[in-house]
């Protein structure tokens, strides 16, 4: 009989370790240099990786600090942005493997400098940073990508595009030789704006024209093989979410996958800035939305998090097996009822658009913890005296009543590679 | 059709009749039945009775939910197997814990290892002192006292 930890095989160990969480690992590395060796190998950081929630991450470049929220669990780490990043500015940042590509600048006298240092990948949870040489033609408005090749997952690649007017300019960069290399590819698009990092692959969302559009879209993935687009469109504040098949299966098509018409982000006061929303697919299919506001007023930006997701249920012959949320709907039980006889998969249910209600959405306010499949209720929810109160409670740069310099929020799986 | 039944043998010769879809759970199982003989009692050499008592239960209980509703699950279900999981799990004490995840392992109960090796993760080493985990591991020190003291500045946060 085993009754030590000790005493259980290493494979076991291992596997025991890969699901403790990165916060904890980053304390014990000072356990001895035999196990911090065992942390760092690729093998163990990958399944890590792999196992590891996605949390939404901020970086206040004001308060040289970074918070990352897991809303899974709630839980919330702020820790400081590593030194060599101070004073910097940067956009939005590219994630791969809990690594972040930023384009850095020099923010001086109301305008941008250029410096010699600007591309780093850098790892949060570390506290490192790589400075990346910078190609010899580089641009003030170069776009970049971050990723791999199924060849070698650690040999991590920068792509540098570099839109003319008249012709693209295409490079690419590698760990391993430390290079830049250009690229024979031309783009047939242009104004690419959202972009995601997918299994080493870059998705950028583009337009062949600009339009004037009043909707604004968002890229992502989800549960790891597919990608999914986010759109909000401004006065209506309607949220659709459009999800694609499996990228490996080579044809990819898209199909709706929810649509909220009201919408959740919008708060009543004019005082108040929104800032682009950002946004995940927990592992739970939730859509876990982070939308900030800033108050100019008050000088506090507001954090919110929203999940979103649909409370469906099986059928089989006639009776359609209920949960406890469905009971405390009743009254709306009837046009629920679907008269199939086959057991109809999630997916199917999710992709469906009949006249049958046989989903419902649920909008769930995570500062309150209230549930509700009702847009109107969670209207009044917001409106609410304990909800504006508990929303002033959110704001989560509690040390000074200054409006942070919030530069980029993002997904982010933490890793300790690099 | 009537059910199939699977008898299983403990390493110290106790003796578990079970459902087939129960043992099944187990990846490890369905190879013992080809090699062995199927209709013969399955020796499990690795695993002690008490043992096969909880992993049996484990699986009695999540061959009913996936039976429940067809192989997916509705939100309720889901919720109270989590929750029994974990009542599961608390009920449990250390050796039962180690041995549990032992044969998890040796029978290749994915679920079941996923839950046990998670438990220990964050009852026995998430919150833990850098101390305490040496203890648990029977880790030597050979940091410097110089060496741990970079180390630990390089990640001041994580200590707080």
């Amino acid at each position: 009989m085993t009754s030590s930890l000790s005493s259980l095989p290493l494979e076991l160990v291992e596997e025991i370790f890969v699901r403790v969480p990165i916060e904890s690992l980053v304390r014990f590395k000072t356990t001895s240099k035999e196990w911090y060796a065992f942390f760092s190998h690729k093998k163990f950081i990958y399944k890590h990786l792999d196992l590891s929630q996605e949390r939404f991450i901020r970086v206040d470049v004001g308060h040289q600090s970074l918070q990352i929220f897991n809303p899974g669990t709630n839980a919330r780490l702020c820790l400081p942005t590593p030194g060599e990043l101070h004073y910097y500015t940067f956009g939005k940042a590219i994630h791969c493997d809990g690594l972040l590509l930023s384009n850095c600048r020099i923010f001086e006298g109301g305008k941008y400098r250029n410096s010699v240092k600007n591309l780093a990948v850098w790892n949060p949870m570390m506290s490192r940073v790589t400075w990346i040489e910078l190609s010899n033609s580089y641009g003030l408005y170069d776009v970049y990508g971050f990723g791999y090749d199924n060849v070698s997952r650690e040999n991590y690649k920068i792509l540098r595009i570099n839109q003319g007017l008249l012709s693209s300019e295409i490079e690419i960069y590698e760990f391993k030789s430390k290079l830049w290399r250009s690229v024979d590819a031309t783009l047939e698009c242009d104004h690419m704006w959202d972009y995601v990092s997918m299994n080493g692959n870059m998705y950028w969302l583009a337009r062949k024209k600009m339009v004037n559009s009043e909707t604004e879209s968002f890229i992502q993935c989800f549960r790891g093989d597919r990608l999914s687009l986010l759109h909000h469109h401004h006065t209506s504040g309607k949220i659709e979410v459009w999800l694609t098949s499996k990228l490996a299966d080579g044809v990819v098509s898209w199909s709706k996958y929810l649509n909220v018409t009201h919408d959740p982000l919008v708060l009543p006061s004019t005082s108040r800035r929104r800032i682009h929303p950002t946004y995940f697919t927990h592992k739970t299919d939730k859509i876990m939305l982070l939308c900030e506001e800033e108050d100019f007023e008050e000088k506090y930006i507001y954090t919110n998090v929203y999940e979103i997701f649909w409370f469906r249920f099986l059928v089989r012959g006639n009776s359609a097996v209920e949960s406890k949320l469905e009971q405390k709907k009743a009254s709306q039980k009837n046009d629920q009822t679907a008269d199939s006889t086959s057991i109809i998969t999630l997916d199917e249910i999710a992709f469906k658009e009949t006249g049958k209600k046989t989903e419902r959405m649920i909008i769930r306010c995570k500062i309150c913890n209230i549930s509700t499949s009702s847009e109107d209720v969670m209207e009044t929810h917001k409106l609410g005296k304990k909800h504006q109160a508990r929303l002033k409670k959110q704001y989560i740069s509690e040390d000074n009543k200054h409006l942070a310099v919030l530069e980029y929020r993002n997904h982010y799986s933490p890793s300790w590679d690099l | 059709m009537s059910k199939k039944n699977i008898v299983l043998k403990s390493s110290n010769g106790i003796i578990f009749e079970v459902e087939e879809a129960v043992a099944l759970q187990s990846e490890t199982i369905p190879y013992m039945i080809e090699d062995d003989c199927a209709n013969d009692t399955i020796p499990l050499a690795n695993v002690t009775g008490d043992i096969l008592a909880l992993v049996i239960e484990y699986c009695k209980k999540h061959v009913v939910v996936a039976d429940g509703d067809g192989g997916g699950s509705s939100s309720s279900s889901q919720e109270d197997l989590k929750n029994w999981d974990a009542q599961f799990m608390n009920d449990l004490d250390q050796s039962k814990i180690f041995n549990l995840l032992l044969a998890a392992d040796f029978l290749n109960i994915k679920t079941l290892f996923d839950l046990t090796c998670q438990f220990v993760a964050d009852t026995m080493i998430k919150g833990k002192s850098v101390e305490e985990v040496r203890r648990t591991l029977n880790i030597e020190k050979d940091y410097t006292s110089e060496e741990e003291a970079k180390a630990r500045q390089e990640n001041e946060w994580a200590f707080k």
